[in-house]
């Protein structure tokens, strides 16, 4: 069996992905999105599943199209990729299932976006659509900073910033859970824990263990089952009486989440990846 | 009957709207998005249909779906609009139907797509993936300007511009054809004659009637269902190897082709519309 891993580098996580791989017979090949040239009119690759590891969201997307229409299975499916990886069509697809979110508001001026955080009431979390979880993501406490923040948007953003995504902010201190969902099962769960609004471990979060509890595990898989279903991270938080899904996305800090959890979440994504091959179907 | 229009500007299109719709006795409740705010706590969008005409492709897009998540329907539809607004999402659904369109090639990295014009050849074109209006479209004639419009757009894109759409150049004889078709039936064509490689309108030059019967009519229509049909205008070029589909536009301008035409093509659309409205 013959597996390509789409990716830009090689990292913590590609290396124990490919030796899990390995260790369930694959033959691994990588193809390195940096120097790959996709010929849109005839098929030029032979694989039996892809598995997309791309840093770069929009890379992942166009590759995971055309390996879609070559008839190769690949984890995850496109249509997921483009799901999770935009924060708007994330929120619609969890709605549409019933998946609790935040109330959320879309606007593409700053005069409309700041009608809509006055009417919303303050503290308002606005973010792109796009982009990486961390990344200017803004908790916006009153008008003045709401107005500060949008000039500096105008002014320096490039065209995806007149795109205003708005969420009502959720206050819930030191619970902020991922969960790691690899084919309808929450695997892993860690809570990150920090003293930054954001609880990312990008903004200094430390992960520990969180008990994968029925409620936790049916709330995390039917928000992948939103997005077509495959392998997820589901960030969630959890306020005195109510859990809300917050972000989604492609499954990150695989390592740290291991060790953290004592789960072998490589080995589960590789074991999901070779019945994807087995079925077959379930890709097309 | 409630028909609504999402739209940026008042342009001449849309004053073209608006009085084909008034002479059929519908008014159109007007949308700024400028001003729109999308709430869907608060707000139920209670229109029978709404037809977009955004600028923007990105508030086109994200409208579309908001609209189309609550259940209203949208000509076109978001669908559509994701394809015909991407190109490389156009080549593939083109490919995808067998309709003969210029080769193209994705790359992700300057390197990459630099390789793939030199093994392509010179003179190749090089496009956004998302953009229109002819707009950083380039004709690349060798190597020298292969790296130097590389640069630019590594130095200076945003990361929009990390996907190199690359394509065949296609000789053409001094002219393009634009074909519109909707619901399927391509009304009509006009050849868009220019000095300048780029014969979109938008950029100046001449028109004239071009006939449907043949191959501009099919392969139009042809096109416009591998995009997943609607309201489209399509882009053909005359290669020496044939008529070659080269790009569907979802939101067209469609002002200097009425009167060479002889075809309402506002009407056209207003009636389309109400059609969907009905359904």
């Amino acid at each position: 069996m013959e597996m390509g891993i789409v990716l830009s580098r090689i990292r913590k996580d590609e290396k124990r992905l490919i030796a899990e791989a390995e260790m369930r017979g694959f033959d691994v090949t990588t193809i390195d999105n940096t120097r790959q040239v996709f010929e849109l009119d005839r098929r030029h690759m032979d694989l039996d599943v892809v598995l997309e590891r791309c840093v770069d969201h929009h890379r992942a997307v166009y590759a995971l199209t055309v390996f879609g229409r070559w008839g190769i299975p690949t984890v995850n499916r496109q249509s997921v990729v483009e799901t999770y990886g935009d924060r708007l069509l994330t929120t619609l697809a969890l709605r549409e299932r019933g998946v609790p979110v935040p109330d959320m508001r879309l606007a593409y001026t700053p005069d409309s976006a700041l009608t809509a955080m006055e009417d919303m009431g303050y503290p308002v979390v606005l973010r792109p659509v796009e982009g990486p979880e961390d990344q200017l993501v803004s908790r916006i406490g009153d008008k003045y900073t709401a107005a500060t923040v949008l000039e500096h948007k105008r002014i320096l953003g490039a065209y995806h910033h007149s795109i205003f995504f708005m969420q009502k902010h959720v206050d819930a201190p030191g619970h902020d859970i991922r969960a790691y969902v690899v084919g309808g099962e929450t695997v892993a769960a860690v809570s990150v824990l920090t003293h930054h609004w954001i609880g990312t471990i990008a903004h200094g979060g430390l992960m520990k263990n969180e008990p994968v509890t029925e409620e936790l595990n049916g709330l995390a898989v039917s928000a992948v089952e939103a997005i077509g279903g495959g392998v997820a991270v589901v960030d969630m938080v959890r306020t005195k009486d109510a859990w809300y899904v917050q972000e989604m996305g492609p499954p990150s800090g695989l390592s740290d989440a291991s060790d953290a959890t004592g789960v072998n979440i490589p080995g589960k994504i590789m074991d999901y990846v070779a019945d994807t091959v087995t079925e077959g179907g379930r890709t097309s | 009957m409630k028909i609504g229009m999402l739209l940026s500007i008042v342009s001449t299109e849309q004053k073209m709207l608006f009085e084909a719709a008034r002479k059929r006795g519908v008014v159109f409740d007007r949308m700024d998005d400028r001003r729109i705010v999308f709430d869907l706590e608060n707000h139920r969008y209670d229109h029978d249909v709404i037809l977009e005409r955004c600028v923007n492709h990105s508030r086109a897009l994200y409208s579309l779906k908001m609209l189309n998540a609550s259940g209203i329907r949208t000509v076109n539809a978001y669908d559509v609009a994701r394809v015909c607004g991407n190109k490389f999402l156009t080549t593939m659904a083109l490919v995808d139907h067998g309709v003969p369109t210029p080769k193209a090639r994705v790359a992700f990295t300057a390197e990459a797509a630099l390789e793939v014009m030199e093994s392509m050849g010179y003179p190749v074109v090089l496009k956004p993936p998302i953009g229109s209006w002819g707009r950083l479209i380039a004709r690349i004639n060798d190597r020298h300007a292969a790296e130097a419009v590389l640069e630019h757009k590594e130095v200076l894109g945003s990361y929009q511009h990390s996907v190199f759409y690359i394509q065949e150049y296609v000789e053409k004889p001094g002219r393009d054809i634009r074909s519109f078709v909707v619901d399927g039936e391509t009304i009509c064509a006009v050849y868009r004659y220019s000095d300048h490689w780029k014969t979109n309108t938008a950029l100046g030059g001449t028109t004239a009637d071009c006939p449907v019967d043949g191959d501009v009519g099919t392969l139009s229509s042809r096109a416009a269902e591998a995009v997943g049909g609607g309201v489209v205008a399509v882009d053909l070029l005359e290669s020496p190897d044939g008529i070659l589909v080269n790009e569907v536009n979802y939101t067209m301008e469609f002002r200097n082709s009425v009167q060479p035409t002889g075809v309402d093509i506002p009407a056209r659309i207003i009636d389309y519309l109400l059609k969907v409205a009905r359904s």
